[in-house]
């Protein structure tokens, strides 16, 4: 008897080391234990790269664009409390007087009958007197080409004969008292004591109409800014109306 | 009376006994939840350790998979919301603004007008830009023709914006001499060079050629 429990007793031991390993292997991890992990993983990474980043991408420029729309919407804000501080009226009269002393189209005949007016009424005659349509080009200081302002204008070769005080007279009024906006050029006087005789070039200006495209975001100066031009303006009428 | 062989086979069969209930008794540790309150039998097998640790190591993934799942959740919310809500205040914004555009397109005749005057500020600026009186000029070189005895003015030319050349009459080389000395001096003028003189038996004929100083004659205005 005693023998037999000496050869079941390892048997036991030997089983129960064997369920001990199979409950072993059966603790290991499977890959059925890790199939949510993983596929959540997975498609949290797929998620980010079709779905997240490009969202997020597409957020962040929606996110620039409203901060643009914000500016713009300042800047428009910033132009209707500049329109709303000119008066219309004064605005009409301010436009008129710019446009009388630089009209739309300075005829010819009435800047050379203006001239020669004042020639006469300074007593000078008149040796010749032309007048044709140019174009200048101002460059503006420290800006490149592009920069450049073109104006038209009429060009008037002139030369006119009389006293040199009457000739000095009559540069004098052409300089300050033109009711239109000109600018003399090569002068030249030649002469002696009884008579001298100047030649020059007088350009008158206008701008013509154009048809001009409204951008609310361009920059906007008042023209009330300039008040000592629009005076100068207002005072050239007058003196036109005379 | 047994035999003290007897009594010891007895000992040691005790002995084994006690053993096999000590083993016994660790093996029912586990067998105790089995006897419910000593009515009832529980069937279902009892884990051993390893079970036990394997269902915790399974319910320690699952609640991790749980709390990846909302994270996710979380994220995909947040993302998707704010993407919402931008694009809703985007629209908003340009909605406004497109309101506010049309509301300004009332006043652009106004702008029109406005830059029409501003143009014409600007023509005259230019023009007027660097602009001298000439007669100024004129007569500053008579002065300093008056100055130098019998000297007169015969010619007179704006060579360039600020470059002018006169030609005239003096007695003598000696007044030459000081009517260069006095124009060389001169603070509105530089540059002065005698281009040319030519002396007859009464006069000496002189041209003289200089630049002004624009600033000087525009201060003067």
């Amino acid at each position: 008897m005693s023998t037999e429990k000496i050869e079941t007793k390892p048997n036991k031991k030997e089983r129960e080391l064997e369920e001990i390993s199979e409950k072993i292997k059966q603790s290991r991890l499977k890959i059925e234990d890790i199939i949510i992990p993983l596929s959540v993983t997975l498609a949290l990474i797929l998620l980010t790269f079709l779905l997240f980043i490009p969202m997020i991408k597409s957020t962040i420029e929606a996110r620039t664009e409203i901060v643009e729309i914000k500016e713009r919407e300042e800047q428009l804000k910033e132009l209707e409390a500049k329109l709303k501080r000119l008066d219309e009226d004064v605005l009409q009269s301010d436009l008129s007087n710019a446009k009388e002393v630089i009209p739309r189209n300075l005829r010819v005949s009435t800047f050379v009958y203006y001239i020669d007016v004042l020639a006469g009424e300074k007593r000078l005659v008149s040796r010749s007197l032309s007048a044709t349509d140019t174009e200048v080009t101002i460059r503006q200081e420290g800006k490149n080409r592009d920069d450049d302002r073109t104006y038209l204008g009429v060009s008037s070769p002139l030369t006119y004969s009389g006293s040199l005080e009457n000739i000095l007279s009559f540069l004098d009024a052409l300089d300050t008292a033109s009711p239109y906006i000109i600018s003399i050029h090569n002068v030249s006087l030649r002469g002696s004591e009884e008579s001298w005789r100047v030649t020059m070039s007088v350009r008158g200006y206008y701008v013509p109409e154009h048809e001009s495209k409204v951008d609310l975001y361009d920059s906007f100066k008042e023209y009330t800014e300039k008040k000592e031009v629009l005076e100068i303006f207002r005072e050239k009428k007058e003196r036109l109306r005379k | 009376m047994s035999n003290p062989k007897e009594i010891k086979t007895k000992e040691i069969n005790k002995k084994g006994r006690k053993k096999e209930e000590e083993v016994s008794s660790k093996e029912n540790k586990f067998d105790q939840s089995t006897i419910l309150e000593e009515k009832s039998i529980n069937l279902i097998p009892v884990m051993s350790r390893e079970e036990v640790k394997e269902e915790k190591r399974k319910t320690r993934m699952n609640k991790a998979s749980l709390v990846s799942l909302l994270i996710l959740f979380g994220i995909s919310i947040v993302i998707v919301g704010f993407s919402i809500i931008s694009r809703i205040q985007l629209n908003y914004q340009k909605e406004k603004l497109f309101k506010h555009e049309e509301e300004l397109t009332a006043f652009n005749q106004i702008i029109i007008e406005n830059n029409q005057i501003l143009e014409r500020v600007a023509l005259y600026n230019d023009v007027q830009k660097d602009r001298y009186p000439i007669t100024k000029v004129i007569n500053h070189i008579e002065n300093i023709l008056s100055k130098s005895a019998g000297s007169s003015l015969s010619q007179f030319a704006f060579s360039s914006s600020t470059g002018i050349n006169f030609r005239g009459e003096t007695r003598d080389l000696a007044e030459l001499a000081k009517l260069w000395y006095l124009l060389a001096n001169d603070p509105k003028l530089k540059e002065v060079n005698l281009k040319s003189f030519s002396k007859s038996t009464s006069s000496v004929s002189f041209t003289f050629e200089t630049i002004i100083l624009l600033d000087e004659f525009i201060v003067e205005v």
